[in-house]
């Protein structure tokens, strides 16, 4: 176990310095952010006095090395165009996407783990039809229109909930964030649900593909056999034997959720990391993008580990490895 | 003058109609920007969301109404010494949000602060780098002794906002958390989130009009899909860069306003007219076609700009012929030229190119409203009349460097600027990175002519004879077809029924401009 961790963190420490530098060589091979920061405006005299400000006067080495030697005492260096802290803008967006994401992650399990077991327990019949269908319009709808289409519905036509942007933030066990409040709540739900299509519909065909497979195995059939009620033999047997599949792309889901989340929260004005990095990434500030990137390499990779560790707490067969 | 078009269906508003537009009556006013707002530190960096936000807490010596003329502001009057010195009149009674008086003392920190600020993408040192020494006779009157002569010192001056002395020292960081966001604003800074909203409430205490609301909040919506369903909702009741799409639906309804003008920015070509061979302008021999002003005023004639402001732009913006709109003091007033194709073939013929020319035209595709179609549209026309043309769409961030590197033959852009005396000098004149002239000149058009006209006017006091220096410059450059004017972009803003508001024509736009009716 400790090898294994040990090897974990080796490994993520030499994914991250291979990132920054891909994305310090490329962002740097774009063209020079100050022209594209600068005041039109402004003279050659100022422009001059801004790159050698932002430090892009030097040799792009130069600048790596700069880099490598802040980061190491924990300075991740500062925006180009707020002259903030990367790690401080960072830090200020990522509860709003990780509240985000928790709420979508917490609406894919409630809503599509039921609905696949149910779909799965009886694929034939009516219930089960419907289902399936909702499911692959869930996955083929883009996300954007579907959310466009629920303020529409939601905000603008019925006015039941607000069209975007963030609600109040409330405090509960230490800890802030905008889901502790009723006005958080309804800012929250239809980004959420907006974000949580595609894990839903994951979700859904992944329990029923996994319910269909396991009712007609011996063990179940014996179950049966047995006279254990139907309600254990769903909830306990074929439950834990189908999690191992669905905790795997949840994992994955929810990784892609926290990081490529730009599309929902631009619509939804929902000021989270994702229109943070896709604004940096438009106007080349590349400390943002590199820190922004960094941290999501490790939380990738921390996400991963955790997923590998209740693997092997789900099924008693796997060790914990890598492959060799 | 400004165009300000009022939806007919606001004249038919009642009582009735602002109960159903919802919360207009409230003191409250909530308003939804595009542009998020960088800092709050007023000197950190020229943004186009600062010009607008920040005048909320910070005011200016001198301001600007909505036609660009200078006003007073916390200088009551300012008046020339000698050709070195500028003297202000500061404003009696003024004092900032934490208590304190404005005086002397906070400007000369200002005019220290600006050029001390580091890491700034987009230094406001141009402001006061004129200014050698600050002068401070009275607690209420400041000289500027400056190093050359600078007539346009107080226009500059509208760039430059007042902090209190005791400020001088805070880093751009205390600006953002609040602590140091101190100014002589109609309003006071309450909560900014970065990115979400910027908060504030009246300053009760404000030297100048009372603020109509109580409480401003501004709302960061990027996206033109959730601006518009914000103002649907009723979310909030003002919206700025309103979609071209969604035009129609405001300016159909009674339940909302729209207010556009033209602003003080020009859609333009640039063209490469100083090399002798361009890589992507190409005449039979290999040589660059556009030296030839025939050729250059060809490339003109064939634009239908009415049709591209008309179906392009929703009919919002004005045909150019020159580098700023015609309102605005120091222009030839040259009109926008009618489409002449046939001129156009005739012209290229006798300058002995015919079919035989063949352009590449480059501009942005994420930066202006309709910046790939009118790059398209030019295109066409100019095929019309013979040309092989085609396009190139680059994104900004490619764009922008590679145009400041010059690689580009001829492209399509935008400029702004807040007086034709300074359009010129950036864009007409020759380049001079030591002096700092000729920065927007990306076709580095050079005619000694107009550089002599554009220094005259440049260190030129009286401000009749500098308008009529700059005007004549600018007439010669555009007989010489320096750039090509395409049109005058313009701004939308809509509110919801019962609230007037009005368009400057530098876009500036704040709470403090709109008022119930």
């Amino acid at each position: 176990m400790t090898e294994f961790i040990l090897r974990r963190f080796l490994q993520s420490v030499g994914v991250v310095a291979l990132m920054s530098v891909i994305v310090f060589a490329g962002i740097y091979a774009i063209g020079n952010p100050v022209d594209v920061l600068i005041d039109p405006r402004a003279d050659q005299i100022e422009r001059e006095a801004a790159i050698r400000a932002l430090g892009l006067d030097r040799s792009l080495f130069e600048q790596y090395g700069i880099f490598v030697l802040r980061a190491l005492q924990g300075d991740f260096g500062t925006s180009f165009v707020t002259g903030r802290p990367v790690m401080e803008m960072i830090r200020d967006r990522f509860p709003a996407t990780l509240e985000l994401a928790l709420l979508a992650l917490v609406l894919a399990l409630g809503l599509g783990l039921p609905l696949g077991m149910l779909a799965g327990r009886r694929p034939d019949g009516l219930v089960g039809r419907l289902i399936n269908a909702v499911s692959v319009a869930g996955f083929s709808l883009p996300s954007f229109w579907i959310g466009m289409v629920m303020i529409l519905i939601f905000a603008v036509y019925l006015g039941w909930l607000p069209p975007g942007g963030r609600g109040d933030v409330g405090a509960f066990l230490g800890l802030r964030s905008s889901l502790f409040t009723l006005d958080g709540l309804s800012h929250a739900i239809m980004p959420a649900a907006n974000l949580a299509l595609f894990a839903t519909c994951a979700m859904i065909r992944l329990a029923r593909s996994g319910v269909m497979e396991l009712q007609d195995q011996e063990f179940i059939k014996f179950a049966w056999a047995k006279g254990l009620r139907e309600r254990r033999i769903y909830m306990v047997h074929i439950l834990k034997n189908i999690l191992i599949p669905i905790v795997t792309v949840l994992g994955m889901e929810l990784g892609g959720i926290i990081a490529f989340a730009v599309v929902t929260e631009t619509i939804f004005a929902w000021p989270g990391m994702g229109k943070l990095i896709i604004d940096s990434i438009y106007v080349l500030d590349r400390p943002v993008v590199v820190g922004y990137l960094m941290v999501m390499v490790v939380m990738f990779i921390t996400i991963n580990f955790v997923i590998d560790v209740i693997y092997s707490m789900l099924d008693p067969r796997v060790r914990l490895q890598d492959v060799q | 003058m400004l165009k300000q078009n009022r939806t007919a269906g606001l004249v038919a508003l009642s009582a009735a109609s602002m109960l159903l537009a919802g919360a207009v009556l409230a003191a409250d006013l909530r308003l939804g920007t595009k542009l998020d707002l960088e800092s709050l530190d007023p000197h950190f960096s020229t943004t186009i969301s600062g010009e607008s936000s920040h005048l909320y807490i910070y005011d200016r010596l001198v301001n600007t109404d909505a036609d660009l003329n200078l006003t007073p502001g916390l200088a009551t009057s300012w008046t020339l010494i000698d050709e070195l010195t500028w003297e202000f009149t500061l404003r009696e009674g003024v004092t900032f949000h934490d208590g304190s008086t404005f005086d002397a003392e906070d400007v000369a920190a200002v005019v220290r602060r600006i050029p001390s600020i580091p890491n700034s993408p987009s230094p406001f040192t141009s402001t006061v780098r004129d200014i050698a020494r600050v002068e401070i006779l009275t607690p209420t009157t400041v000289r500027f002794h400056t190093s050359v002569p600078s007539p346009t010192l107080p226009r500059k001056m509208t760039n430059v906002y007042i902090i209190p002395s005791e400020m001088e020292g805070a880093p751009t960081q205390a600006f953002n958390d609040g602590t140091a966001a101190i100014g002589t604003g109609p309003y006071k800074l309450v909560k900014w989130s970065p990115g979400q909203s910027l908060e504030l409430v009246r300053n009760d205490a404000y030297w100048g009009e009372t603020p109509s609301w109580e409480r401003v909040t501004e709302l960061v919506l990027a996206n033109d899909g959730a601006r518009t369903a914000a103002i649907l909702s009723g979310d909030v009741q003002v919206i700025t860069y309103v979609p071209v799409e969604d035009l129609p639906t405001f300016q159909g309804s009674s339940k909302y306003a729209v207010f556009s003008g033209a602003l003080a920015r020009m859609h333009y070509v640039a063209i490469d007219s100083a090399r002798d061979e361009s890589p992507y302008a190409r005449g039979p021999n290999g040589e660059n076609p556009l030296r030839d002003v025939r050729v250059r005023r060809a490339l003109s004639l064939a634009i239908d700009r009415a049709a591209i402001v008309d179906r392009l732009q929703q009919g919002v913006g004005e045909p150019a012929g020159q580098v700023l709109p015609l309102s605005m003091k120091g222009g030839p007033g040259i009109p926008a030229p009618a489409p002449d194709p046939e001129a156009a073939k005739a012209l290229l013929a006798e300058a002995g190119y015919g079919s035989r020319l063949s352009l590449t035209l480059h501009a942005t595709n994420d930066r202006y409203p309709g910046d790939v179609e009118i790059a398209q549209a030019i295109a066409q026309m100019w095929a019309r009349i013979g040309v092989d043309v085609s396009v190139e769409t680059l994104a900004r961030t490619i764009f922008f460097p590679k145009a400041s590197d010059f690689e580009f033959s001829i492209f399509s852009a935008q400029y702004a600027d807040d007086t034709n005396n300074v359009m010129s000098r950036s864009m007409l004149r020759s380049r001079d990175a030591d002096k700092g002239l000729g920065s927007g000149n990306r076709g580095r058009y050079s005619n000694p002519e107009v550089d002599a006209l554009i220094d005259a006017a440049s260190i030129e006091f009286d401000e009749e004879k500098a308008a009529a220096l700059t005007e004549q410059a600018i007439r010669i450059a555009m007989e010489d077809q320096a750039l090509i004017p395409v049109f005058f972009p313009g701004f939308t803003v809509a509110t919801t029924a019962g609230l007037t508001t009005q368009v400057r024509l530098d876009g500036r736009f704040n709470a403090m401009m709109v008022r119930p009716e």
